[in-house]
């Protein structure tokens, strides 16, 4: 197995050194749909040593248009455990457990604590400020990764903040949001963001060029732009601000 | 003034983000904005006036997955 990291020990960026920190890490992924699924597919063929999968869902026919580690066979399935039987046939050396249940404020930080990386895969503001707030906590980097119709972006918040309250702080704002049920999303469009999330992770851990820390990166992948801002801790944040 | 990488025809003295938000309709909550590069919080909308050489980014902060 010593070729199958090949590409990456002659990236020196990388190298044996940072491949080996890649299969030292543990990374959680919340949420195995349209953002999770290539996620966890990238992040298991790049080597990680453990990934944590968590989804209540089961498989469902319209999720394949986009959640591409599912098959017609796994419909009506658990999402986690289709997921993790198709990741551990492409990488044996990867341990992957699942878990089936929502996050809660009852089990995410003792969840959390056993990794290192957080991966926010999720289509919901709730659960979005439950992992914010358990990063900022846990000081854990939260890999921010969101999708709408052609739209996507990335950003890795947590561990001493900016975090997501900064950005948006619901006791603000309650207007309602667009349930993810409700919106339309190209296919194609959370493979991209789900693999720029993946990168971001790979970079985080072996140290590589200008990670998305305290910066998101926003995507126009109909007109094919690309916009960024650099975020920075907000002080009225009730979270890691003074607010 | 530029919103969005697009000439804003409606700029006039004493023109707040507020007033580009509320003007231009954007009715979805979460906003993020930056003026000139710099991010702008929520709470300083109401309060950032705008030079008619300024470039303004309105990105909605999204969540589905």
């Amino acid at each position: 197995m010593q070729e199958r990291y090949h590409r990456h020990y002659i990236l020196p960026q990388v190298g044996r050194e940072g491949q080996k920190k890649i299969q030292n890490s543990k990374v959680l992924i919340v949420g195995v749909g349209g953002l999770g699924c290539p996620v966890a597919l990238e992040l298991v063929a790049a080597g990680v040593g453990t990934i944590g999968l968590v989804d209540f869902d089961v498989v469902e026919e319209s999720n394949l248009q986009r959640q591409i580690l599912y098959t017609e066979q796994d419909v009506g399935k658990p999402k986690v455990e289709a997921a993790a039987r198709h990741l551990r046939e492409r990488n044996s050396q990867c341990k992957i457990y699942c878990i089936n249940d929502k996050i809660s404020p009852e089990n995410c930080v003792q969840l959390f604590g056993e990794y290192d990386i957080i991966v926010d895969a999720t289509d919901n503001f709730d659960t979005r400020y439950l992992i914010s707030d358990t990063c900022i906590q846990l000081r854990k980097p939260h890999v921010y990764g969101a999708i709408y119709e052609f739209y996507g972006q990335v950003a890795i918040l947590g561990t001493d903040g900016p975090c997501l309250r900064c950005l948006s702080d619901p006791a603000k704002d309650q207007r309602e949001t667009v349930s993810a049920q409700k919106i339309g999303v190209l296919g194609a469009v959370p493979g991209v963001i789900g693999s720029m999330q993946a990168c971001e992770v790979l970079k985080y851990i072996v140290g590589a060029g200008e990670s998305l820390e305290g910066t998101m990166v926003f995507v126009n992948l109909l007109d094919m732009t690309f916009d960024r801002i650099a975020l920075s801790k907000n002080p009225h944040c009730p979270c890691c601000g003074k607010g | 003034m530029m919103l969005n990488d697009r000439p804003y025809p409606d700029w006039h003295e004493g023109l707040t983000i507020q007033g580009v938000i509320e003007h231009m309709n954007f009715t979805w909550p979460k906003l993020v904005t930056k003026v000139n590069g710099q991010l702008v919080w929520p709470e300083d909308y109401p309060n950032v006036v705008l030079a008619e050489n300024d470039d303004l980014k309105i990105h909605h902060l999204l969540a589905g997955g």
